[in-house]
């Protein structure tokens, strides 16, 4: 994701803008988590508000760089610049974007696990990342975790909606199943540039509906208890 | 069948049962309100207390309990609450 060498010429820029979008409404979503959070004091919103704090910090790195190597690469048309620097930006905006993303996805799967032990969790850390560390393919790998970790928190959406069938439940499960297909296009990305452009687009589907999702519940949340003490 | 009273619910219906007690309410009553067993109760009451949603009032050998603000906020809020645990299947 955000490879220069994998994005077609016309879509300069546009991944950038797509980029900030992403970051703008998984920070809202983490801002209204945690703000839940303090009124209600329950662990799990803690821990999904930084998981989308994760997510939203990816975006924003990778919607930083690409955005410099954007301009670097206005640089080098005039015949200015390196382009192994370039290069190296680029595959350093990919490893930090993967993974702050993949950190924000592991939270979520401690989530959707419901077990609660902080051990549980640094095997989950120790597991993915040792496997990154050693791999020669470590692209590749980021992105196959992901689509994996996506996988089964798609699972777990499915029950959720299978358990509590209504708008919003069914709204969050086509958000992730398009974060999930958007992923495995980036898989593929490298083999072909059109991928990363669809992979982006399943993105913003998916972050319109979970955007969608957050305003229904900030309207519905809005009726207070009639005899509640204003704070 | 009808769908298990999540943890969530149970805290707000704790909640209110004190609120519509006027703010001062028996365990019994509480007992009786939230129809919960005895020992679920009493796990309630801790965490709530340690939450700081109510207080412990002891008027000689009698024990009440109070909402705080932050109790009156959750019980504002509930609807957020559980539209967001909900809809994100965070119960």
């Amino acid at each position: 994701m955000g490879n220069i060498f994998i994005t077609p010429q016309w879509f300069f820029g546009y991944d950038v803008v797509l980029e900030l979008l992403f970051a703008v409404i998984t920070l809202l979503v983490s801002y209204y988590a945690w703000k839940i959070y303090k009124v209600s004091e329950e662990r799990n919103l803690r821990l999904f508000s930084m998981a989308f704090l994760f997510i939203a910090l990816s975006y924003i790195i990778q919607s930083i760089l690409n955005f410099v190597i954007l301009e670097r690469l206005d640089d080098d048309i005039a015949g200015m610049i390196n382009i192994q620097s370039v290069y190296l930006l680029n595959l350093f905006g990919i490893y930090m974007h993967a993974i702050l993303f993949l950190v924000g996805l592991l939270i979520l799967t401690y989530v959707a696990l419901k077990i609660y032990s902080l051990r549980t969790f640094v095997l989950l850390i120790l597991l993915v990342f040792s496997a990154l560390y050693f791999s020669p393919y470590k692209t590749f790998l980021l992105f196959f975790i992901s689509t994996l970790l996506l996988g089964f928190i798609v699972y777990y959406y499915l029950t959720n909606y299978w358990n509590n069938r209504k708008a919003t439940t069914l709204l969050v499960l086509i958000a992730m199943i398009l974060l999930f297909i958007g992923y495995i296009h980036f898989i593929f990305a490298t083999e072909n540039s059109m991928y990363y452009v669809i992979g982006h687009f399943m993105e913003l589907a998916a972050y319109i509906l979970v955007l969608i999702n957050l305003l229904i519940i900030l309207r519905v949340g809005k009726h207070k208890h009639k005899n509640g003490k204003k704070a | 069948m009808a769908k298990k009273r999540d943890r969530l619910k149970i805290i707000y219906d704790i909640l209110k049962a004190v609120h519509d007690k006027n703010n001062r309410i028996r365990p019994t009553h509480i007992l009786y309100k939230s129809n919960l067993s005895h020992q679920m109760m009493e796990e309630y009451l801790e965490e709530l207390m340690r939450k700081e949603f109510l207080i412990e009032n002891h008027n000689g050998e009698n024990k009440t309990y109070s909402l705080t603000q932050k109790g009156y906020d959750y019980l504002n809020k509930y609807k957020l609450i559980a539209e967001f645990t909900d809809s994100f299947g965070l119960e």
